[in-house]
């Protein structure tokens, strides 16, 4: 498997009343071409604030400190506006939690997928006289409609969001985002706004894109059950940095990192005795972050050492963790 | 056990009416929203009763009926044996106290405007403590039960976090002593780390002031961990009710059985494709179907009469 | 089990001093601050100040231009203008301030009951504001002067019998939206009365905005006054009134710019100084802004 996306030591800041705030903290990692990556992790851990970065799209006021965003040969950091744009959409998709807000109101949702198609003259329209032209984009656009369980593609086309339910409008997303056929797929929290129900059956068409396209996906989450459920690896992330990455199994079974190990403690499960629930204590302060390991002051385990920022180490194959439990200690 | 809160045979119905304009230029007419469309269930004295559903099963509408903050169209509901509707403003007066609620969204839930003092100190006032020094005294008390330092006795709501807040809403409910509290989606809007700290608050209260709960959430997971029995809604009906355990573990109707299948699971590597799905979306509360409201999407469906859907114990 | 999170220190002042120590902080809301209290020092020691009698003519020094001894001219029957200006001060702000008294109680009052009660009596009153909304302003007072007659308090009815009707839409949409707040919910469960939840839960959170409103119609309703006496049908002339003093020029305008000129610098620079308050008590009452002062 090739590496298809790999980001090195990502640094974005915030200025915030408090100073910068580091959303962003030093993140690397690597996609595999129809891997399936999770990244999971709570609010203001800098999960979504990586995808956008990774598109290009760091909101104001955030400013990229450091670091490298390689789509295969390119380092997308460096690109121009107008590569990026090309990059966007055509090789790299994303998908947003709200699809409400993301579709135009508008806009008739047929139109809405064909632009993506227009866009990147991903027909080589070029070549194919205006005539010609959108007759072939509608073609492809009802394809994408049917192939992402929009019934009845014909008269949906000339539907507008609105009379979408939640669920189809997340679908008219995704046809949008595999129009040009990308190679990646970021999904920022995709089912969140969705009924559990519904939910199975996106990430059901979610399964079936990857396996039938062997598109990759970035999946970002807080529910660490789904990602669970889709992902052959995953990242945790906390106050910005990567603290446990490796095989979902190994992660899920055997976590190493207190925050990981406490995440799945303050999960209740539903098995035949329940068990009680153990939160993680406290609230994560992002305004007020210590100078070492972010999760110190919530950590059970702490000690002395957690005041000085611990490094990510490998401590089984694939599986590597930012804590002092596992060495790393001077 | 004592039925602390009987509901029979509930409606609400909410009518939209169309704008003089629609009906002018689009003939659009009044329309009428079958939220709760024929709810019983009881709510038993000292029990935690979860009651989920998706959006638009009119669960929280359910939460707000059975205190009272909103008016049955039709059918009626006993707190403590006395008809909620029938109640006079004076004894409904006494009952608020009784009968009290928690929030989803803990930005608007608290009084922008107020500090914890003014939001805590009123609802003191609707229990009749009215001295400032007894109210501090209570306040600062509430607040150290609820795992916060006495000094957010002067802070105002944007200064908290979210779970904070949440334990404030809390404290809020608690400070008129209830004895039956509807919480809904108590914790949804919160991280699970910090989820898990208000679920075992909500437990620990329980216990110690003897409360009732009806737990709204669409959360299964959660309703799971904290409820003793379990009603499923859907479309404004009730589908299934029984004992947490029993009903997670065997459920009988085919919506439920669906609900629980859609629920990612940690055992359930790579099942993202391959777990039965429920196809469809949910009908509108519009123009609900007749009898059993998930028959158009039943896998399983059976050809009787409409008219004999209602709740009986699976032999 | 809560490890003590960070609490910002909260300054122990009243919601009041503190809008008003940041008002101060803010350099437009400062400036115009200080204009606007001077104007106020003018109005209230008119009769120390003014070198004149507003009243007293001198026939021998019609239209006499500035001068040591008039200092901003006379008019065509030889009043001062300075004076005249300095107590025509007074009848603008009085009949701002109270105006916008009267419009905003009533508005307010109307606004939130209809926003919270709704039913028959908010359907009424939005009737009837778009009826008054049907009206120009300036013909709906004009009409109203002519029906009611002269005099002080008829002008002041005059513009208040209209001028509700934007503190009612402000109030009334404020209203709504918090009313669908959980808040409100949870002081109903609590079983707070209606009133109480009205004036202590959803007043507090609709003020600021009634009151940035407030602080500019104080404004307009200076402008719509003088234009009334402008026309002739405000203020009765004798008493003096930047409108009718600026009609009165209008016919000598090319021969005694004076006249009208200077209660016409006054009339603009109190009116912009109020809508620069205002602009200012916006940003101040923002709480997304609040943060950052």
């Amino acid at each position: 498997m090739r590496t298809i996306l790999r980001v090195e030591d990502l640094l974005v800041e915030f200025p915030t009343p408090h100073g910068q705030v580091r959303a962003v903290n030093g993140v690397t990692f690597q996609l595999a071409t129809g891997e399936r990556l999770g990244i999971v992790g709570e609010s203001g851990s800098g999960k979504s604030m990586t995808l956008l970065t990774i598109m290009g799209l760091t909101p104001p006021p955030g400013r990229i400190r450091r670091g490298e965003v390689w789509f295969k040969e390119r380092n997308l950091l460096e690109a121009s506006p107008q590569e990026l744009r090309q990059m966007r959409g055509r090789h790299i998709a994303m998908i947003f939690q709200d699809p409400m807000t993301t579709l135009n109101p508008v806009f008739r949702v047929g139109e809405q997928i064909r632009e993506s198609l227009r866009v990147h003259q991903y027909l080589g329209e070029e070549r194919v006289p205006a005539s010609r032209r959108k007759a072939l984009e509608k073609q492809r656009v009802l394809r994408l409609m049917a192939e992402v369980g929009i019934p009845a593609p014909e008269e949906r086309y000339e539907a507008y969001p609105h009379e979408f339910s939640g669920g189809m409008q997340q679908r008219a997303m995704i046809a949008i985002a595999l129009s040009c056929d990308p190679e990646v797929i970021l999904a920022d929290e995709p089912t969140t706004a969705l009924d559990v129900t519904v939910q199975a059956q996106i990430m059901r068409l979610l399964d079936q894109i990857n396996r039938q396209r062997g598109t990759a996906i970035v999946l970002v989450t807080h529910d660490l059950h789904l990602a669970t459920e889709f992902c052959d690896r995953i990242l945790v992330m906390y106050a910005g940095q990567i603290v446990e990455q490796g095989p979902t199994e190994a992660v899920i079974r055997h976590p190493k990192h207190p925050y990981t190990q406490g995440l799945l403690g303050a999960l209740p499960e539903i098995r035949p005795e329940k068990t009680p629930l153990m939160p993680i204590p406290g609230e994560i302060d992002l305004a007020h972050l210590p100078p070492g390991c972010p999760f110190a002051p919530r950590c059970h385990r702490a000690m002395e050492a957690c005041s000085t920022p611990p490094a990510l180490l490998e401590v089984e194959e694939n599986h590597q963790v930012r804590c002092f439990l596992y060495g790393g200690l001077a | 056990m004592k039925p602390l809160l009987e509901l029979q045979e509930v409606h609400k119905h909410f009518h939209l009416r169309a704008s003089l304009l629609g009906r002018w230029l689009a003939g659009q007419r009044d329309r009428t929203v079958h939220a709760v469309n024929g709810v019983s269930l009881v709510v038993y004295e000292g029990e935690t009763l979860g009651l989920v559903g998706e959006s638009g099963s009119g669960k929280s509408t359910l939460g707000r009926l059975a205190i009272r903050l909103q008016e049955v169209t039709q059918g009626l509901i006993r707190y403590n044996g006395l008809e909620l509707g029938k109640a006079s403003p004076a004894q409904m007066r006494q009952l608020r106290r009784e009968l009290q609620i928690i929030f989803q969204n803990p930005y608007s839930s608290l009084n922008p405007r107020k500090s914890v003092r003014q939001i805590v100190g009123s609802a003191l006032e609707a229990r009749g403590v009215r001295d400032p020094r007894q109210q501090e005294l209570e306040i600062r008390a509430l607040l150290q039960r609820a795992g916060l330092p006495e000094r957010f006795i002067e802070a105002y709501p944007h200064q908290l976090s979210g779970g904070q807040r949440q334990r404030i809403s809390i404290l809020r409910a608690l400070a008129v002593r209830p004895r039956l509290v509807v919480a809904d989606e108590p914790v949804s809007a919160l991280d699970v780390s910090v989820q898990a700290q208000i679920v075992q608050l909500l437990e620990e209260l329980k216990r110690d002031f003897g409360l009732t709960y009806l737990f709204i959430s669409h959360d299964l997971r959660v309703v799971y961990h904290i409820s003793d029995r379990v009603a499923v809604m859907y479309l404004g009906k009730i589908v299934e009710v029984g004992r947490s355990q029993e009903l997670y573990h065997r459920p009988q109707h085919p919506y439920t059985q669906a609900l629980l299948a859609s629920i990612p699971r940690l055992e359930n590597r790579y099942l993202a494709g391959g777990r039965p799905v429920l196809e469809g979306s949910v009908p509108s509360p519009l123009n609900p179907p007749k009898g059993c409201p998930f028959h158009p999407r039943c896998p399983v469906k059976l050809s009787i009469s409409p008219l004999d859907f209602y709740l009986h114990s699976p032999q | 089990m809560t490890n003590t999170p960070s609490l910002p220190a909260i300054p122990r002042r009243s919601a009041l001093l503190d809008v008003l120590v940041r008002l101060l902080r803010n350099r437009t809301g400062l400036v115009s601050l200080c204009v606007i209290l001077v104007y106020v020092g003018l109005a209230l020691l008119a009769p120390f100040i003014a070198p004149y009698d507003p009243a007293d003519t001198d026939l021998t020094a019609r239209l006499a231009p500035p001068s040591a001894a008039h200092w901003f001219g006379t008019d065509t029957i030889g009043r001062d203008i300075l004076s005249r200006t300095i107590w025509g001060t007074r009848v603008s702000l009085l009949v701002g301030l109270l105006t916008v008294g009267i419009t905003t109680l009533a508005g307010l009052l109307l606004g939130m009951f209809g926003g919270y009660f709704r039913g028959w009596f908010d359907n009424l009153t939005a009737r009837l504001t778009e009826l008054l909304l049907a009206f120009p302003y300036l013909i709906f007072a004009i009409g109203m002067m002519a029906f009611l007659g002269p005099g002080f308090w008829n002008l002041i009815w005059a513009l208040s019998l209209k001028g509700w009707v934007e503190f009612y839409r402000l109030a009334r949409g404020e209203t709504l939206a918090q009313t669908t707040r959980e808040y409100v919910e949870a002081a109903r469960a609590l079983g707070h009365s209606h009133l109480r939840i009205l004036f202590g839960e959803i007043l507090p959170n609709i003020f600021p905005s009634i009151l940035v409103l407030g602080t500019l119609r104080i404004g307009y309703f200076m402008v719509l006054e003088a234009s009334l006496s402008f026309l002739g049908v405000g203020i009765p002339p004798t008493i003096p009134a930047w409108g009718s003093m600026i009609s009165e020029g209008r016919n000598v305008l090319f021969l005694a710019w004076w006249v009208s000129t200077i209660p016409g610098v006054a009339l603009l620079v109190l009116v912009l100084a109020i809508n620069l308050l205002g602009e200012a008590l916006r940003e101040v009452l923002d709480p997304r802004l609040k943060e950052r002062s």
